[in-house]
């Protein structure tokens, strides 16, 4: 089973997260999707790179090859902001669904408003 | 030194933020005058001693994260700051300007002059990801029904292709062990295998060519600039500014793989078809702020065409041109904006006579009409002249010629209003229309189209230190073709555009969300598939 690595199941999880997208036209669901999309390339980050019998860079007296830090500390920055977007994006389709009663992707148009 | 410029404007949304029950716009204009001045002082330095860099922490280069100031980025941070200048102006007597609205709008300053000073491809990432959610808020800002779809999708769909760029950057790191744009262009000819980058190059092309809306990957645009409810100043700012930080990224990433994959033929067929596309779209919309819009991909598609040829004069010529575009773009958004509130519509059926109820305004759109169609003595005459120089092939040079006349064509349709019987309703007449704030700020970006055209070459010469001959000879007969198009477009409006049913019909084509995910999957397989059959 050597070919079930990290790197393998992240891009997998993006493309399953992509077809999501694709293919679904619950907003819920495209949010969802999204999630999955970016875990993808959270794994594929944190695996990149890594040996067997690697150590983490701080606190370790053994003398043996480091772990890369810089994908992780990306991954951290990359969560956050992703846990944000996935914020900003259930509350705006809560105040769509609450205020206008829509959960679908539409493709009516209405290019009138007001005047600014 | 550079990082100020991104901090400052930070500082001031937070403290603007303490103003909640109490006006702050004047803490807000007096800030942007500062940093302007800051900025030009910093244009100067670089144009006396050179590139500056700054690597913050005081670690070593390609092992900090560097701000990086040469010509190309220091105009473009130099633009930025006199368009939100200005436009801060345009917007300082509009009801949208409160503490929430400054908050956003100095917010997204930063993060956009972030975007052009950061040689970082990760810190790249993080700042798209949260200009696109600011831009979202400010698209929604009056959270009206199609507001928060727009803002929706346009959030939607630029996360969903940041995360390709992520991607695409993990690759990079996992091949060089930098993040550093200029670290990875150094070594990149060492690369064994040019296949192996074929993956990240793909994914991150395929952001890019998003952000600045190249076909298929358009269909976001008008929605995100066309919403009928966002404040006059938000697509004159998406347009003018944001657009070109795509562009801006395109310049640099295609320059860091070109050693290893050129894609030069591909983006001048792709710029071409999103031109011809933009404007047929343009063309067949009766909304103004839509057809500005799809103007907006059309001129981009010239833009990547320039970038593309491979030639010095074209290259620059782009460059002048994204400079110039940032320019007239600015003039017609706004003057949309003065419009529909005198007007009370956005309908440019039903617009008519602003030469009389309006005259600044209309000369401010002549202006800005006149360069953005090239007509002589105006700036775009002077980048198309160069972009033109890219190619000897007659074909091409039709097709210059063909995206003119379309652009003149969609000119024609805006022309229209300028004349005829005033179509003001009743009430609005009264009002003082000469001691207008938005106004006049539109006509001074008129003015300056004008004068970055009369003094093209100076311009070109002390932005970007080229040096370009025009020959008054070709210039003469490219004015003598200008003229002709005129005429052509002008016997094409009246004899065909006008009837509008065909057009009415195009107009409507869009994509619905799943359709421009699925537009994004398909344009990634196809460049990953062309450079596989390119190595």
């Amino acid at each position: 089973m050597d070919f079930i690595t990290g790197e393998i199941v992240g891009i997998l999880l993006f493309f399953i997260g992509l077809y999501g997208l694709m293919t679904k036209k619950t907003i819920v669901k495209t949010i969802m999707s999204m999630s999955i999309m970016e875990s993808g390339i959270f794994l594929f980050y944190i695996t990149i790179n890594y040996t067997d019998g690697s150590v983490p860079p701080i606190g370790q007296a053994q003398e043996a090859a480091f772990v890369d830090p810089v994908p992780s500390a990306l991954m951290i920055t990359a969560i956050v902001i992703g846990i944000g977007v996935t914020a900003i994006g259930l509350t705006m389709f809560m105040h769509y669904k609450q205020k206008h009663g829509i959960t679908h992707w539409s493709r009516n148009r209405n290019q009138t408003g007001s005047e600014h | 030194m550079l990082y100020w410029l991104i901090i400052v404007p930070i500082v001031i949304a937070v403290i603007n933020v303490g103003f909640l029950h109490s006006d702050s716009r004047k803490l807000i204009v007096g800030s942007q005058l500062g940093i302007t001045v800051y900025a030009t002082y910093l244009f100067y330095l670089v144009r006396t001693q050179g590139t500056i860099m700054d690597n913050m922490a005081g670690y070593p280069r390609a092992f900090s994260i560097t701000l990086y100031a040469d010509r190309i980025s220091i105009v473009l941070v130099w633009l930025t700051t006199l368009l939100f200048l200005g436009l801060l102006i345009y917007a300082y007597t509009g009801d949208y300007f409160n503490t929430q609205f400054g908050f956003l709008y100095l917010t997204l300053q930063s993060l956009i002059i972030a975007l052009f000073l950061s040689t970082d491809l990760f810190n790249i990432y993080v700042l798209l990801e949260v200009s696109t959610v600011v831009v979202a808020i400010l698209i929604m800002f009056n959270k009206d029904r199609q507001a928060v779809y727009d803002g929706m999708i346009f959030l939607f769909v630029s996360v969903i292709s940041s995360g390709f760029w992520l991607f695409g950057v993990g690759m990079l790191y996992r091949t060089f062990g930098h993040l550093d744009l200029h670290a990875i262009q150094e070594v990149i000819t060492e690369v064994e295998d040019p296949r192996s980058l074929i993956l990240p190059f793909g994914f991150i092309l395929t952001t890019i060519s998003l952000k600045i809306a190249l076909f298929p990957l358009s269909s976001w645009l008008p929605k995100a600039y066309g919403t009928p409810s966002a404040p006059p100043v938000i697509p004159a700012i998406l347009s003018g500014v944001y657009e070109t930080t795509g562009l801006y990224l395109f310049i640099r990433l295609t320059a860091m793989f070109s050693e290893v994959i050129e894609l030069n033929a591909f983006f001048l067929v792709i710029g071409f078809v999103t031109s011809i596309v933009g404007i047929v779209l343009a063309v067949a919309q009766k909304d103004l702020r839509l057809l500005l819009a799809y103007s907006t991909i059309s001129q981009v598609g010239l833009m990547t065409v320039g970038f593309s040829f491979g030639t010095e004069a074209s290259y620059w010529g782009s460059m002048y041109h994204m400079f110039a575009h940032s320019l007239f773009k600015t003039v017609l958004f706004l003057s949309v904006g003065v419009l529909s509130h005198h007007y009370k519509t956005r309908d440019v059926y039903r617009i008519r006579g602003v030469m009389k109820a309006l005259p600044v305004t209309g000369f401010a759109i002549i202006f800005g009409l006149l360069g953005i169609t090239g007509a002589p003595l105006f700036n775009g005459s002077i980048s198309k002249y160069m972009i033109s120089y890219g190619s000897d092939s007659p074909y091409i040079q039709l097709l210059l010629n063909l995206i003119n006349l379309g652009t003149l064509l969609y000119s024609m349709k805006f022309a229209a209003m300028l004349f005829g019987k005033n179509t003001q309703p009743e009430s609005i007449r009264e009002e003082d229309s000469i001691h207008d704030i938005p106004q006049w700020t539109t006509f001074v970006f008129g003015v300056l189209t004008l004068i970055t055209g009369l003094f093209g070459n100076t311009f070109l010469q002390f932005l970007y230190g080229f040096d370009f001959t025009i020959y008054p000879g070709e210039y003469l007969e490219k004015s003598f073709i200008y003229l002709l198009l005129v005429l052509a477009a002008f016997a094409l409006y009246r004899g065909w555009v006008r009837e509008r049913d065909l057009f009415t019909k195009i107009g409507y084509v869009e994509l619905s969300f799943n359709a421009m995910i699925t537009a994004l999957v398909m344009f990634f397989i196809g460049i990953v598939g062309y450079m596989y059959w390119l190595t």
